[in-house]
């Protein structure tokens, strides 16, 4: 089977037919956590259980994350999307994830045993100055996948771990903000509330794969834009 | 930095944030699926002990039991051989394990609940504390609902079709349970009585640690 290198920086492709898997090289060789199917030395990233993996199906430009980079990831959940990044950021990348359910936090703890690039944080992401000392570096990117009410705000609470210039993946969950109004108003307000802070550079609904679900790529800029 | 003793920190952390009143959940769970494969169980041996003695086996569960362990063939009944009948007997053995194992559960989650949440048991019974503390998935989220949240927990799907399609609003949820409810004339009324107590309730032993 033939593996093909992609846009992405350590992500290939795998075509076989009709159906394109997403794939990355395990960094624990003969290991997986989530019962995941793997080819050879590769780990198969479903675009069913991660908002990346779908993003990705859907042709984004960029994910932005790049080998040795520092993440920041709020709702980590089970560490699905998480061991995945940690493939492609491999041992000399560093990823916070940040969760706030004790029970999931569990098995984050025993993916971080076996993972050195991973470090968990039993933290409510609503109250960053609870783990800010426990985030030494300025990251590169920082991953948000929280279906809260207010996780716009809660993004841009966390703004201050991102250095400038660095990247924003925000997984937005329309039905988790207002289950009344129509997901596309609601991406509205969303982006009103962001694009002060930061900059769009892509955003990118996850339709066939999860519903009322929009994963926006923001840059930092150095000065926050004027209206 | 040091990454080992941040893990052990979170797993300290994870330690902490995990309380009793997690037991009180799970031993619900399990009594559940108890009580479910009972009603399962003792159906399916009801219709194999029919075969053998129909008049017998239109009473009550108990008696069954109780004439299984000396099987007498009557009228209409099929002939059975001494296999066929030790086999039946032994489902009932393991039914009546069951039901011994049910007694003692719930015997637990009283004195459970008794020792974690006293003001909550007294406000609502033992089962109605159970399920209220398994949707708030703690006693901490459940002393921070207000009244009317704990009202209608457990009718989300009537909500939401209140709040989507303007239908009428649910009067109760799972407190529906509780007999002064169920008993109750004017029932949105006696519901929000009790939701009131009860979330007094649950703040009074959430917070008694607390000084």
């Amino acid at each position: 089977m033939k593996t093909e290198t992609s846009k992405y920086s350590g992500i290939y492709f795998l075509h076989k037919k009709n159906n394109k898997y997403i794939l990355t090289k395990n960094l624990t060789p003969g290991k997986t956590f989530f019962s995941e199917k793997t080819i050879g030395s590769y780990r198969v990233f479903n675009p069913l259980h991660s908002k990346l993996a779908a993003a990705i199906m859907q042709d984004i430009k960029d994910t932005y994350i790049k080998k040795n980079d520092k993440i920041l990831y709020l709702g980590a959940a089970h560490g699905y999307t998480i061991s995945f990044i940690s493939d492609i950021i491999q041992e000399k990348g560093l990823i916070y994830a940040v969760e706030f359910a004790p029970s999931v936090a569990k098995e984050l703890i025993f993916l971080s045993e076996q993972r050195s690039n991973i470090l968990p944080i039993l933290a409510d992401a609503n109250q960053p100055e609870k783990y800010k000392n426990r985030i030494s570096k300025e990251v590169n990117v920082l991953y948000q996948d929280i279906s809260q009410k207010n996780q716009a705000e809660i993004l841009l609470k966390n703004l201050i771990f991102l250095k400038n210039g660095g990247y924003v993946l925000f997984s937005a969950k329309a039905r988790s903000i207002d289950t009344t109004k129509e997901p596309s108003k609601v991406f509205k307000e969303i982006v009103l509330a962001i694009s002060r802070e930061l900059e769009i550079l892509e955003s990118v609904r996850l339709e066939p794969f999860e519903r009322d679900h929009c994963l926006f790529i923001c840059k930092k800029v150095a000065k926050p834009l004027k209206k | 930095m040091n990454r080992e003793k941040e893990i052990a920190k979170t797993k300290q952390d994870i330690e902490k944030a995990i309380t009793r009143d997690n037991l009180i959940i799970q031993t619900t769970h399990s009594l559940n699926e108890i009580t479910k494969s009972i009603n399962k169980l003792s159906m399916n041996l009801k219709e194999r002990y029919f075969l053998y003695a129909p008049y017998t086996a239109k009473e009550g569960i108990d008696k069954i039991l109780e004439a299984i362990s000396h099987p007498k063939k009557e009228s209409m009944g099929i002939s059975m051989t001494k296999e066929d009948l030790s086999s039946i007997k032994q489902l009932a053995d393991t039914l009546k394990k069951l039901q011994d194992l049910q007694n003692k559960q719930e015997y637990y989650l009283e004195s459970l609940t008794k020792e974690i949440c006293p003001e909550l048991q007294k406000a609502a019974t033992t089962s109605l504390c159970a399920s209220l503390l398994d949707y708030a998935s703690s006693l901490k989220n459940l002393a921070k609902m207000p009244s009317s949240r704990i009202q209608i927990l457990g009718a989300e799907k009537a909500l939401f079709r209140h709040l989507k399609e303007g239908a009428n609003p649910p009067k109760f949820g799972i407190i529906f349970s509780h007999s002064e409810i169920s008993k109750a004339q004017n029932k949105g009324k006696a519901a929000r009585q009790l939701a009131s107590k009860i979330s007094i309730a649950a703040k009074k032993d959430y917070f008694k640690n607390e000084n």
